[in-house]
């Protein structure tokens, strides 16, 4: 019985039939725009033209510009982090009667994180955060 | 029983378009239109002859489907929806009513009132059988009825 | 026979509307089951009722699963099924917009947070912004850089979208690939940052204001980086054509906007905030 039902195709005709305006023309002769359809012809060939040198300008101050300004970025940058680098090694060796003072509102902790040992936040690096508790 | 059922229904269509679109049955007869007057339908005469190797395909390349109809008619300044201004015959009156096209045999029309006593659309149902008058200002539509039987699945 | 205009015999099989009446999809109810389970597995994991996270990771899995099958969809129907008309791409871009402006409206309240302690610091933190006792980190050092990488992006983008419209597909290739390897090298200078970081989250109400808005920014990236992976994806596969990319102009405008966000964010938070 489900068979049936399962092929069966649903066909909602119209009881109108076959009009007689059937092989007319769609769209009326008032109707088709020829100079907007040449306009959106031309405006795309354009289009594609226009964005030729723009392409090129960019490209060029993608690697003239942004690349250079990155590099000259960057060499500083790891020169100064190398340099951080050294100072966290010397961090990580202090005592925590040299740590700095820990303030009230630092290390703030109402319960245990749900991660880890429960007291190390995300992105917890030991040699640059330390919880001291007495 | 229920598992030929299952399978019946699951091989002749599943939830998801792309699965649709391998299961759709596309007449492959038709060569790809290049203008409207060619298009035999949703079928593969809307099919692009898709892109050049390492190119970036155009629209007219690649698209599809009602994608490509559309394209088609503004390429030919044609606005194949007709959202502007479907009605073209009649002048609105009893006698020489709106004269609407329909493939279905009836459409809502919204009625924005006559040339410069224009009201907010008043929406009409109109049917092939009778004229339907706005209530607002009195202007008459007629559904003129272009379409076949076929034409009502959409 | 040779037609000079086409018939009402054929125009009448089409679709007479240029709306897109998407067809029974089961996504929208999978999404919101599997964002549903992301959140209940979330809030449970962090208040402790769960004991392990192995529930959130796999919610969050099936979030980016779902996500996977509707974008196909997406897909298939702009590019292969062409239901995506001028009228359909327009409310795309159109809720695109609207999508960005509540995303921008998120990262005023951010900036509202921020400034609501920095503007004036009460007395219990010296009355000082960064609070006594703490170093805020220097403006001219690895967030200088994340800064340059962000706005290289803004010039790759550019590259690579009027490539796209120029039907260039090296150069759109190129430009889509270097925006992506940018945003993925953002991210990890941003982890990198921030395990340098000598406060934290829990680090007063400055480590709290800092890290959720540089940490919502910084999701916003990793989001940022999938799109242009999967735009870069869809070049090389020929779905877009130069004049219908959806998926790449809402991407664009994206990162332009998160650049953007990234600025303000850096002139205040890092700067100013310094």
């Amino acid at each position: 019985m489900f068979k049936r039902l399962t092929q069966r195709q649903f066909v909602r005709f119209n009881s109108l039939g076959v009009s007689k305006h059937i092989n007319e023309a769609a769209f009326h002769p008032s109707k088709i725009n020829k100079a907007a359809g040449e306009a959106f012809v031309k405006e795309y060939t354009e289009k594609v033209h226009h964005s030729e040198a723009v392409t090129k300008l960019w490209k060029r101050i993608t690697y003239i510009v942004a690349v250079p300004a990155l590099i000259a970025t960057a060499i500083p940058v790891i020169n100064i982090e190398l340099k951080h680098a050294k100072h966290r090694e010397h961090l990580a060796h202090l005592p925590d009667e040299e740590w700095p003072v820990q303030y009230d509102y630092q290390n703030i902790r109402s319960r245990n994180f749900w991660w880890g040992d429960g007291d190390k936040t995300l992105f917890w690096n030991s040699s640059v955060n330390r919880h001291i508790t007495e | 029983m229920f598992s030929r059922i299952l399978k019946q229904t699951v091989s002749k269509r599943t939830l998801t378009s792309s699965s649709r679109l391998f299961q759709a049955p596309t007449k492959v007869n038709s060569p790809t239109a290049t203008k409207l007057a060619e298009v035999t339908g949703p079928d593969s005469s809307l099919i692009g002859p898709g892109a050049q190797p390492g190119t970036i395909p155009s629209n007219l390349d690649q698209a599809t489907g009602l994608e490509r109809f559309e394209m088609l008619g503004k390429m030919e300044g044609v606005d194949v929806f007709d959202m502007e201004n479907p009605i073209f015959e009649g002048s609105g009156t009893m006698q020489d009513p709106y004269l609407v096209p329909t493939y279905v045999g009836y459409r809502y029309v919204g009625c924005m009132g006559k040339k410069g006593e224009e009201h907010r659309p008043y929406w009409l149902k109109v049917t092939c059988d009778e004229p339907a008058r706005c209530w607002h200002s009195g202007v008459v539509f007629l559904g003129k009825y272009v379409g076949a039987p076929e034409h009502s699945h959409h | 026979m040779k037609l000079k205009n086409m018939t009402n015999k054929v125009r009448g099989n089409m679709q007479l509307h240029p709306f897109h009446l998407v067809g029974p999809s089961p996504w929208p109810m999978f999404t919101s089951f599997s964002l549903m389970n992301l959140a209940l597995s979330m809030a449970l994991t962090s208040h402790g009722y769960m004991g392990h996270n192995y529930f959130m990771f796999l919610a969050m899995f099936v979030v980016f699963y779902s996500m996977t099958l509707w974008f196909k969809d997406m897909m298939a129907e702009s590019s292969y099924l062409g239901d995506h008309t001028m009228a359909v791409k327009r409310g795309m871009n159109q809720g695109f917009m609207l999508f960005v402006v509540s995303e921008m409206l998120m990262f005023v309240s951010l900036f509202w947070a921020y400034l609501h302690s920095a503007l004036n610091p009460n007395v219990e933190m010296g009355m000082m912004w960064p609070p006594m006792g703490m170093e805020a980190m220097s403006p001219a050092e690895l967030p200088l850089l994340n800064t340059m990488m962000l706005l290289a992006s803004g010039v790759t983008m550019t590259y690579a979208h009027h490539a796209l419209m120029n039907k260039d597909r090296k150069n759109t290739l190129y430009g889509f690939m270097y925006s992506t390897m940018l945003m993925v090298v953002f991210v990890f200078c941003q982890g990198l940052e921030y395990s340098f970081s000598s406060f934290t989250i829990a680090d007063s109400v400055y480590g709290s204001a800092f890290f959720s808005a540089t940490g919502l920014h910084g999701m916003h990236m990793m989001m940022l980086a999938m799109m242009l992976a999967m735009c870069t994806w869809r070049v090389y596969n020929y779905d877009f054509t130069n004049t219908s990319h959806v998926g790449a102009e809402t991407t664009m405008l994206y990162l332009h906007v998160l650049d953007m966000m990234w600025l303000f964010m850096y002139m205040v938070m890092y700067w100013w905030g310094s």
